[in-house]
Formats: structure tokens, sequence, C-alpha cells
């Protein structure tokens, strides 16, 4: 159907709200990238199976991911005037038990993760109920989701239609609370009077340079063109970071939203959607998004009956990091390597093809409609300082609860890694937490007490970053972490500057010759002298930024550095200063360090103690993956 | 004697007049300060790859660091081309260059000038001399139009070459190219005698017929260069058929 | 040329516009299509956009998602994302190159296999990853990864 005015609208709505809240019993699975790798789709086919032969009446769908990728596969049952209830870690056999269960009035409860009666419907400001009426016989004592501390702590703006399964029914997406902003945008409210509340917001790109997104809207509209363009940047390259990935996939009509709203603004009538050709099912959605939008007259010319036009386009990346910088991003586009220049000019008054052109982050389009809807000011009482609302992160690395969060800016990052993370089981500690990529820096479990913001973590040498936040613990040694980074940026430097070109690999020689134990004190200061160059001649932020890694390692973990330079590494990682040995008590003789090992280093008979030939040793640790007994010692 | 369209600029504390819409680096020039610059010609197109060109501008506490080659010289800008900061990663970078061309003359010569120890040679030999200034892809696309060569790669890999690395289709074997390299990286080797006299263009990996003189019958020049010329500038019938010494003969006969 | 490998590439022409801004695009279609960019397919395309050849060759050799020689059957691709690396990235990818006699980049004699490393894929839950074709394996380790490979012809 096609969207005209707001009575379609609510035609639309009304659609979407039976899909979401359906008179019978309504089971999703969590179908984006790291469920189906973990065999969601297995889960969904039993499911679908099983509802089959019991002959019991649901309706199934696949949601997004809920940020809770440590559990996944995740499935939610949701049966009227009944709290939604959420499974975690869902295998095939469970999926069957619970059809069975459902048949039977009996829900099995042994992978029951939480109950939800109520949640935020972040767009209108209000609770949305699951309960009323008669609770179908759902027994005491599962926790609720808002007890649970990875839920508990965040605040979710830009992760809001998590649950919903928006990518798939576009009419899901105006039952979630979408499009009356983008209405409001075209219709309602001047260009100017949409800049002024992203102004009172204080949103900051979120892509990781904070720049202010209503100056930037405001540059491109006073620019001038014959043509404006708008792209959204999805070319998340940071390790560590898939924010953007995950809300392409998972809701990629909050961000096309957003991006009407922003051509609206800034007076672009042709958008792009530049996505990293490694996310193949982003780009799926995001495609079949624009298709239904296009289908809907939501995309094409007059967009709610008003003459404002506008087409978006996809792009997929053609796998180079250096491309997510803007410069970088537009030769890209325009069919040449990827090869960043010299600003100014500013993409905002010189940028594609030569017109002006906005380009924004993912995370930063998708809380736009937020911001809209419930008003700037709204948004900017949440955050700290200059920086306002909430920001997403990708909390990966040693914490217990990998995942996806959203919280308010300033929330203290060890409220992140311990209550929302879990911290970490088995006795081991936090050493650092990596903020801000290629281009940030290790923070110190020390530090820990600082807040989640653009100044506190440059103050403390690294930076916000695209949202990846990697906690590391003492099984991870801080030079490999910097020869690391220097590596990745190394291969990925366009290679037109001479600083950068050769900067990167230089530090990168550098690093390598002192985890291999060949380090001298002269090294470090080369390091430096290096790192001076890079961050005050090199021509992009890649160059500028590509010694943050090193310096923060260097400043925090100066130990490190000298135990290497002395010939030692005290985590245990680093090649060739480790030796790896079996502890004759702790070996049961089982021979599968034997088996595993690919060098042939490993001797000994059945059930006797084991033992390594050192100079056959290539330090693989197939022995140590493979040891039931942890017998493998590494020192 | 000031011309009436100067404008106003200050070097390293001095006032100079200079031409208006000059690069700083021109500017700096034209009135005898040398900036050190490999990858600018001043018949090319601007490239900004060896940041060797960087000077200071403004005031104490407030100073940005720009590169001359790109940056015009606006009324009242304050340049420094010489601070220590500026000596220092000049210093720096000269040394970077180093490590990757070690053999490459202008860049010794400049980490003589700053003293910077000569390079322990490293491997990667085949690029020993080119210091990656784009001089040569610039002046086959711009000059000559041949558009035969061009970066490839990314990162500390790349390299400059003919697509994929062999037999040129492209490529006249105008010289070019060496011409205007910097370090003499770019080989040319002309084989007259045999049958099918050639040149050699070593560093394209690329051979081309050369054609010989109606007149004298020696090899003088590639024949795809000389309908490369041919195709585009006016010349007389039959003007390049003779190599240039009988050209000169037949004129005064 | 095959006259059907051409009509493939005038195809992908149409579509994306002959000018220089589809350039990359259509390096897609057939990257897609045939595994890598021939000499003869960069220059076909060069000639159908009208641009030199050596621009549509520095394209084709700076993107990472280009191959310009054949690649194998099945792609493994180890990431190599910062979660992926803490959890021995590199060793496992060290085991795949030793147990396929290859080196990084490279494919195996018989063309079943391609080994690469590839940027972080945001699966850092399920570190560490390895991407064979369109599969995404969790949880790979040295262990495992030969039971894993072997189902791959």
């Amino acid at each position: 159907m096609k969207i005209r005015n707001r009575k379609d609208l609510a035609q639309l709505k009304k659609h979407g709200d039976e899909q979401l809240f359906p008179r019978g019993v309504r089971i999703t699975v969590g179908l984006a990238t790291c469920g189906i790798a973990k065999g969601a789709r297995d889960v969904y086919g039993a499911l679908k199976r099983e509802l089959k032969s019991q002959r019991f009446q649901a309706a199934l769908e696949d949601t997004g991911c809920n940020g809770l990728c440590s559990r996944e596969p995740i499935v939610t049952v949701q049966m009227p005037g009944a709290p939604l209830l959420t499974f975690a870690d869902m295998t095939p056999e469970d999926a069957r038990a619970l059809v069975r269960g459902l048949k039977k009035g009996e829900i099995p409860l042994d992978k029951i993760l939480c109950r939800t009666d109520r949640q935020e419907d972040i767009m209108a400001g209000e609770m949305r109920s699951f309960t009323g009426g008669k609770p179908a016989g759902i027994p005491a004592g599962i926790a609720a989701r808002e007890s649970l501390p990875f839920f508990k702590y965040q605040k979710r703006i830009a992760l809001r239609n998590r649950r919903a399964g928006t990518q798939h029914s576009m009419p899901k997406y105006p039952a979630s609370g979408g499009f009356p902003a983008a209405f409001s945008a075209l219709t309602g409210m001047k260009p100017e009077a949409v800049i002024a509340e992203l102004q009172r917001s204080g949103l900051r790109g979120r892509g990781g340079a904070g720049f202010p997104t209503a100056a930037k809207w405001q540059a491109v509209r006073a620019a001038k063109g014959a043509r404006k363009y708008f792209i959204c940047n999805g070319d998340e390259g940071d390790p560590g970071a898939y924010m953007d990935r995950s809300l392409l996939e998972s809701d990629p009509y909050s961000v096309l939203e957003g991006m009407l709203i922003g051509a609206r603004a800034t007076g672009a009538a042709q958008g792009i959607v530049y996505v990293r050709e490694e996310y193949p099912l982003a780009i799926t959605r995001v495609t079949g998004a624009i298709a239904e939008l296009k289908k809907a007259g939501l995309l094409g010319r007059r967009i709610f009956s008003t003459d404002f036009n506008f087409t978006v386009t996809v792009q997929r990346g053609a796998g180079a990091f250096v491309c997510g910088e803007e410069t970088a991003l537009i030769a890209s586009l325009e069919g040449r390597a990827g090869e960043p220049v010299e600003k100014p000019p500013y993409p905002a008054q010189q940028g594609l093809y030569g017109m002006p052109t906005c380009i924004n982050n993912v995370e930063t389009l998708a809380s736009v409609p937020v911001i809209l809807s419930r008003g700037g000011a709204w948004y900017s009482r949440t955050g700290t300082g200059k920086s306002r609302g909430t920001k997403v992160f990708s909390l990966v690395g040693a914490v217990d609860r990998v995942g996806l969060i959203e919280v308010p800016m300033g929330t203290p990052l060890e409220k992140i890694i311990y209550d929302i993370g879990g911290g970490f089981s088995g006795g081991r500690t936090l050493k650092a937490v990596q903020t801000g990529g290629p281009s940030g820096g290790c923070i110190p479990a020390r530090l820990t007490g600082l807040g989640a913001d653009y100044e506190s973590l440059t103050a403390a040498g690294s930076i916000m970053g695209s949202g990846g936040m990697i906690a590391m613990d003492n099984t991870a040694c801080m030079v490999d972490v910097a020869k690391y980074f220097m590596g990745f940026l190394r291969g990925e430097s366009c290679g037109k500057c001479l600083p950068c070109r050769q900067g990167t690999q230089v530090m990168y020689d550098i690093l390598e010759a002192i985890t291999a134990g060949r380090g001298t004190q002269q090294d470090l200061t080369r390091l430096r002298d290096i790192a001076g160059a890079l961050s005050q001649t090199a021509l992009c932020g890649l160059g500028k930024t590509a010694a943050n890694p090193v310096l923060s390692s260097l400043r925090f973990f100066k130990k490190e550095f000298d135990a290497h330079l002395a010939g030692t590494c005290p985590a245990g990682v680093c090649t060739d200063l480790i030796q790896l040995s079996i502890n004759t008590k702790k070996c049961t003789g089982c021979g599968l360090c034997r088996k595993a090992c690919p060098a042939g280093a490993v001797k000994g008979e059945r059930k006797k103690a084991h033992a390594i030939t050192q100079k056959a040793c290539i330090k693989c640790r197939a022995c140590h993956e493979a040891c039931p007994a942890g017998a493998v010692e590494i020192r | 004697m000031m011309k009436a369209e100067c404008i106003v600029v200050t070097f390293n504390g001095k006032k100079a007049a200079v031409r208006p819409g000059a690069t700083i680096l021109d500017a700096a020039r034209s009135v005898g300060i040398g900036i050190p610059a490999l990858c600018s010609h001043e018949a090319l197109s601007t490239y900004g790859s060896c940041r060797l060109c960087i000077v200071e501008l403004g005031e104490q506490g407030a100073r940005r660091i720009v590169t001359s080659c790109s940056t015009a010289a606006v009324q009242g800008m304050v340049i420094w081309t010489d601070s220590s900061r500026i000596k220092k990663l000049r210093q720096t970078l000269v040394a970077l260059l180093l490590a990757q061309a070690p053999e490459a003359a202008p860049v010794q010569q400049l980490a003589r000038e700053m003293g910077i120890a000569p390079a322990k040679k490293k491997g990667r030999e085949e690029n020993g001399t080119c210091i990656l200034c784009g001089l040569c892809v610039r002046t086959c696309a711009e000059i000559v139009g041949s558009h035969a060569i061009s970066f490839a790669g990314k990162g500390p890999g790349r390299k400059v070459g003919v697509p994929f690395f062999k037999d040129s289709r492209e490529c006249i074997g105008c010289g070019a190219c060496a011409f205007v390299c910097p370090t003499g990286h770019i080989k040319i080797s002309d084989m007259p005698g045999g049958e099918n006299p050639e040149r050699f263009m070593e560093t394209w990996k690329t051979r081309l017929a050369l054609q010989a003189c109606s007149s004298d019958g020696r090899p003088f020049a590639p024949r795809a260069m000389l309908e490369h010329f041919a195709a585009r500038y006016p010349v007389a019938e039959g003007f390049l058929e003779s190599c240039p010494l009988c050209r000169r003969r037949n004129k005064k006969a | 040329m095959e006259a059907e490998e051409k009509k493939h590439i005038e195809a992908s022409l149409r579509k994306y516009g002959a000018s220089e801004r589809a350039l990359i695009s259509v390096f897609q279609d057939i990257q897609k299509r045939r595994g890598f960019l021939s000499e003869e397919a960069v220059r076909t395309v060069a000639r159908g956009i009208g641009i030199p050849a050596s621009r549509a060759f520095s394209v084709a050799a700076f993107y990472g998602a280009f191959s310009l020689e054949p690649r194998g059957r099945n792609e493994i691709h180890v990431c190599t994302g910062t979660a992926c690396h803490l959890k021995g990235a590199d060793r496992l990818a060290g085991s795949i190159a030793r147990k396929l006699a290859i080196a990084p980049g490279g494919t195996t004699k018989d063309g079943r296999y391609s080994l690469h490393e590839v940027r972080c894929l945001g699966c850092c839950a399920i570190a560490p990853v390895v991407k064979v074709n369109d599969d995404i394996h969790p949880q790979a380790v040295q262990d495992n990864i030969s039971e894993i490979l072997e189902n791959y012809k």
C-alpha cells in the first residue's frame, strides 16, 4: 500500500500492531549473522517442523539480534495476556521441547532467560504492557528482564527495535513507532527547525570523530551546489566493532528514516548507503528495506505528497578500511582508488562529484527519528558534559557477557565491564579496555572509573571511536596488541603519503623486533619520533591516529615493553619469548597433545607423562589447546 | 619594484611580496627560500605524498602544519619554513624515505644535509630507488597523454607499473617518465642492432619496435611514439619518417 | 574472452551505467561471477567505460575484494578482528596454512582452497571465527578446523 498521509500511516501501523501483538501465540528466533552462525537456522527449522507436527497454531518469525550475543540462539514466546518469555542458548532439541510444552500448557524452563511484562516504547515515551488479563500459567521465579544486569543499565535508543523483527516486515516499523518523525520533518517542520532540534539534542557523530551532527547538516544546507548528496557511512572497519552491522541487519528502517530526515534538512535528493562488502546480510536487509519503502512511496518522488524527492541506492565497499574516511569513501563512489585527499575543502562544500555532501554514521542516523519524536531537549537530558545521549558499544573480548549494548554517555567503564558485561569468571582479572579501534588506545584497569564519553576517553589517550570496546585480561600482551594494531594499519594504509606508508611499516618492524626479543631502548625512541611525524604530517585521519595504540601502550604499560626488551613476555603470548612444557604431575598420558602437534615435537607413551622437545617445537600451541588436563604450560 | 597585485606574507619573521594565487612552495622559492619537495613539479598537478615541503602557519602556541605545495599563500599569512619543529619532522620523514629507497640519490643527499646516518640496505631491492613520488605517473597521464603507468596496491607494497606488470599496450617508449624521475629509477635501454631493433623499457617490462630512419636506415625512435605524435600534432607529410639528424641535413639540401 | 563473459560485462555496464563511477560495481559483479579479475576483463571494462586501462588496473589492484588471480573453489577467511586475534586467530591461520601447504593469500595446487585473512566480520561473540564461502564457523580452533574444511569439496 502507498503511504501518502497520516491516515495511511495509521493504517500501516495498525497492520504492524496486529503482527507484533497477534491474537495467538508469536514465537521469534533471532536470525542475524551471529545467531545463524550458532545454529539459529536449525532452531527455526525445528520449531517450524514441530509446530506443524503438533498442530500448534503460532506465528513463527525471525527477528534481529537483541544484543545478548553470548547466549545465541535466542527464542521468544509471546502469548496473549502473558509476559514475553525469552529463552537463550537454544538447540533444535530445546525447540522441539518448547513446542511440545506449549501444546500441553507447561513451558519447559531449563533454557529460560527472563520475562518481560512491560517494555518501553521509546518513540512514544510510554510503557507497553504484554500482560493484561489472566497470565497464561507462567510459573513464578523467572527473572524480570529489567532486573538482569545485562539489560538493567542499558538505555536503548538506537537499539530500540530489537524485538520487533522490523527488518523483514515494514508494517512492524511504524508499529514500533517509526515514520511519524519523518512525516513531521517532511510536512510539518521547516528544514531549519529540524536542524534546530538536532542542535538541541547535542548529537555528535557516532562514527568516531564526534562532530556535531546539527553543524554538519547546517553546513551542507548552506553550501551551494546543483545537487546535494546524503551518504550513510556503513563502512564500519574497526576490528571488534559491529554496532553498525547489527543496526543495518536488524533495523534498517531506522537508519533509512534518519536519512530521510537528514536529506530533508540538508536539501539532498540522492542518498547512498555505503556498506562493507564483508556484511552480506546487512546489504541484503537494507536493500530489501529500500525496495519496500519505494513500493510504499516513502522513497522516490513526492514523498508524503510533498514536493520532496529522495532516492537511495546501496553501494558495496570493496575491502578497504581506509574507505571509512570521508574523502576516501567519496573516491570509491567515484570509481577511483580509496586515496583520501586533503581537507579543506570538506565534503560538506565539495564532496561527491564536487557537490555538497553530508556523510553520517549508521548509529547517528538511527538515533535521529527518536530525537525528532521525543525532542532534542529530551535526548540531551541523558549523557554528560559535551557528550549527550547514548552510545552503542560492542563489548567483546574477555568478559563473560559479550554483546551489543547501549548506555548513556558517561557511564563508567567499570559499570559496563563488570555490571553489564558480567566481569571475568574463572579467577581472571581485567588488564585493559581498548576503545577506538586502530585510532584508539588501551585504558588500564586502574582507570576504569572513567566515564565512556568523548572527552574523558580522549584525555586518557584513547578515543571514543565507533564503539568497539575490547576487554582484555592477563592473557593479553600489550606489546602484542600494539603490534597487532600497527600491522592492521600497515595493511590498510592507502600508500599515498610517506609518513603513513613507511611509518606504519617501520613501526611494525620495530614492534616485531621487540616481540621477538630483539628490541632496544633506542627502538622506543624511534617509535616516538615516528609517532610524532605521523600525527603531525600524515595526510588523513588514518595516518594521523595510527600511532595512538602504541603510544597508549607505552604510556600505561611501559613495564611490559621493558620486560620484552629484557627478553620475556609476561603474558606468555609472544611466540619467540615463550616456551611450552608439560607439567608431568598433571599429565595423564592421553596423547592428545602428541596427535595435535604438527611438528612432531611431543614425545610420550600412552598413560605415561609426555614431554616437548624444545628444538622441534614451533610454538603453535596446538598441544595447549588439545590438552584436557591443562597440563601444557606456557612460560 | 612591487607590482600592483602582490600580496604580502611573512616568511620566518620577514615580510615578503609574492604573486597572489601562488602556492606557499612557489612563493617561498620566488624569494629565494628553499623548501625540499620531491613529489611536486610546476608542470604537473599537485600530489602531496612526500610531505617534505611541510611548513608551519600562524603564531606561537597556535601553529598548524600544512604541505606548502598544496596550500595557497594568502595575504597576511605567517609562515615558518625552518622552525625546529619542522626540521625535526623533516628529519624523521627523510629517515623513513631512506628506509624505503636507500639508494635514491636525492634522498641520500637530503639525509647527508640533515645528518642522518646512511640506511642499512634492506630487502625489497626492486624499489631501492623508487620514492613513489608519482611524477612519472602524472607525466605520462597529463603531459604525454598515454596513461601507460599507474600506482598499484596499498600501503608499503605499493608499486608503479603498467597494467598487470607486463608488456604494456599503451606505453609509447618516449622516456618522459625517465626524464622526470628524480632518482634515476626508471631504466631504458635501446637495442638498435639486428633485424628487430627495439627499445626496452626495463622498468615497465615493455619492448617497443624502433623505427628506422628512411634516409640513413638507422633506428632512432619507437614507432609507437612517432605515431602518437603524428596523431596529436600537425606535422608535415613524412616529417616523422626521418631521424632529427637527417631531417636537418635534408632541410639544408 | 568468451562471448558469454563479454555479454555479462556489457550487461553490468548497462545496469550501472558505463561511466567511471560504475567501475567498482562492475568489477564486483565480475569478481563474484569468475572469482578474479583477469587482464582481459579489466581491459574490456576500461574500454567500455572509456578510461585508460592503467586507471582501471589501479582500482583492481587497490581493493582487497578483488583478486587478480584465480582463487580456489572454497575460500577460507580467517577473521583477524581484535577479539579473534586475542583468541589466537594468527595461530589458527598458521595451522591452516601448514595443513594446506599454502601461505595466506595463496591457493592450493588442486584449486580446492584459498586462504585469506579477512578484517573483522563483527562476530566477536563467537570468536575465533572462520568463514568458508558463505558459512560462518563459530569458535574455530586448531582442533576442529580440519573437520570443518573437509566438508567443503
